[in-house]
């Protein structure tokens, strides 16, 4: 029997203290929260700082204008953590943790997704907001392309972070069939994930025609395909379509590939 | 109680220690090692990836061209490569140490404390990767810039490097001594500094001024780990004196890092950690 989508709506009511939880964890961190936001945003202008000294010292009139550019690293920036979406699954299995989530009455992944979705409310909150927010003051037009191109981000956002959970759950799975540590997924995804994905570079500056290969896959979805569609770079509709074909790609891989996995998961640790 | 300088005999002794445990380690498990070799040698130098990119694309970034910038990207995986060779295990990341009380595990062994920090996170051949890789990276670099291989030049280069080193380990040190007061929001403080440290320290910051510049070789010295020392030793700055700017940073660091974390460690000599309650839970 399949469910209504009102029964759907009404089952997410069971990740409701989780969320909470997970966020008032998030923000509870106190100085160390701060001092997170604070590296973010340092960070974000030295990248700013070297697109106008790449811009000043270069002829890229064909590549590119430097405050669509600026836009583009903006918007990456504030949206960072939801363009690059990871659960604690990994990390539970490692540490064991993910024993116990086996026996909380609802579907693992679905914790794992309330938990991180939870944290998301205070970097929302404190550091997505702020910096759109300061955008005018740092010299930075952080308004979408157009309003087609800021409605069509929200989602195309959503695919992004579909996709993002999708990686988490192969990694999850590479990490139970070989045994390899939560600490080198975590690293291989930053590396190459953040690297890849057009989060700190468009892909329209990649050297070798690179770009153009990476564009056609998942890891463009991630991250460059939204944050082209927010500065209007490219046709937004086949953008979108793009992600969409990998949300069910990769999706559907995982979820399998997954199911498979958790039969093998041995969990121990503290 | 002095320094116990008269110990500093035994820093060879200990490193051979720290040498012959870790090849045991590579030895009980060679597949694994390689494996980890592997991911180092990959994965380190992958974090200034996004700067080589823009820099093979654009022929340079700025006033750096791009064997400046792969010299400059090979210098800071040589110093991330020292720092995972020599102090792994959670010396340089002090901070979780202090915050979960383990710091006491250092303060019980019959040495200086000093002999303990420079010695206990020496792991050359399971932490080498990311030096041989930056290594060459810097060696390819090198040969395309046609940079002179003179005493001078070879001397600065070896000072310099060493100076970075200092930096990012009094940096982390120094952000550490939060942990001393506040275990539990400042444990991955070391963390979060190193991360954005490598992460800052791969890109050429020419054009960045104001206090964000000053604070870049300052407070947060990622101007420190690699852009500083290469644009003097790469040639991309004609300054004669350039070469000693990051030693003499790497000096005040230390001159401030050293009594701040000793003052913290003075509470921790009172207190202990305050991260776990009285019946053992941890806080």
């Amino acid at each position: 029997m399949k469910a209504s989508p009102i029964e759907i709506v009404r089952s997410l009511r069971r990740y409701r203290e989780t969320v909470w939880l997970a966020s008032s964890g998030a923000a509870g961190d106190g100085f160390y929260s701060v001092l997170r936001y604070a590296i973010r945003f340092v960070r974000l202008l030295v990248l700013l700082s070297v697109w106008e000294v790449v811009f000043a010292s270069r002829d890229l009139a064909g590549v590119a204008a430097l405050g669509t550019v600026q836009t583009y690293t903006l918007v990456a920036g504030a949206f960072g953590t939801f363009l690059d979406a990871r659960t604690d699954l990994g990390e539970a299995i490692w540490d064991g943790r993910i024993a116990t989530w086996f026996v909380a009455p609802v579907p693992v992944f679905g914790h794992a997704i309330a938990v991180m979705m939870g944290r998301w409310i205070p970097s929302f909150g404190a550091f997505t907001l702020p910096v759109l927010l300061a955008a005018p003051w740092i010299g930075v037009d952080a308004r979408p392309a157009s309003l087609v191109a800021g409605m069509l981000f929200v989602p195309s956002l959503a695919c992004s972070v579909t996709i993002g959970l999708a990686v988490d759950l192969l990694l999850a799975s590479l990490m139970v069939a070989t045994g390899w540590s939560v600490w080198d997924m975590q690293r291989l995804r930053t590396a190459f994930g953040t690297l890849l994905t057009g989060a700190v570079i468009p892909l329209a500056f990649f050297p070798w025609g690179l770009g153009a290969i990476l564009a056609w896959t998942p890891l463009a979805a991630m991250a460059s395909a939204p944050l082209r569609i927010y500065t209007g770079d490219g046709d937004a509709w086949n953008l979108m379509a793009g992600q969409v074909v990998w949300v069910v790609v990769m999706g559907g891989a995982s979820i399998a590939i997954w199911s498979r996995m958790r039969e093998r998961l041995v969990g121990y640790g503290g | 109680m002095g320094l116990g300088l008269s110990h500093l005999s035994r820093v060879p002794a200990r490193l051979a220690l720290g040498f012959r445990m870790d090849l045991a380690f590579v030895l009980r498990s060679p597949a694994l090692t390689i494996y980890y070799l592997a991911i180092d040698a990959l994965l380190i130098p992958a974090v200034g990836g996004a700067t080589f990119l823009l820099a093979e694309r654009l022929a340079g970034i700025g006033p750096w061209s791009d064997w400046q910038v792969l010299f400059l990207l090979g210098y800071a995986t040589t110093v991330e490569g020292i720092l995972s060779a020599a102090f792994t295990y959670n010396v340089s990341h002090i901070s979780r140490r202090i915050g979960r009380g383990q710091f006491d595990h250092l303060l019980v062994q019959p040495q200086p404390l000093w002999l303990t920090l420079a010695t206990e996170g020496f792991a050359p051949i399971s932490g080498g990767a990311a030096l041989v890789t930056g290594i060459a990276i810097m060696s390819w670099a090198w040969t395309g810039l046609g940079l002179p291989l003179t005493l001078a030049w070879t001397g600065a280069f070896a000072v310099n490097l060493l100076s970075s080193v200092c930096v990012v380990l009094a940096t982390m040190f120094l952000w550490s001594v939060v942990a001393f007061w506040a275990p539990v929001a400042g444990e991955e403080i070391s963390m979060n500094v190193h991360d954005a440290l490598g992460s800052l320290g791969t890109f050429p910051l020419d054009g960045i001024g104001g206090a964000i510049g000053i604070g870049l070789v300052t407070v947060f010295p990622a101007g420190l780990v690699a852009w500083m020392p290469v644009r003097a030793l790469a040639g991309v700055s004609a300054d004669p004196w350039g070469f000693l700017l990051t030693p003499a940073a790497a000096v005040l660091m230390f001159v401030v890092a050293v009594p701040t974390f000793a003052r913290g460690l003075r509470r921790y000599r009172q207190t202990g950690s305050s991260r776990y309650s009285t019946f053992g839970h941890r806080r």
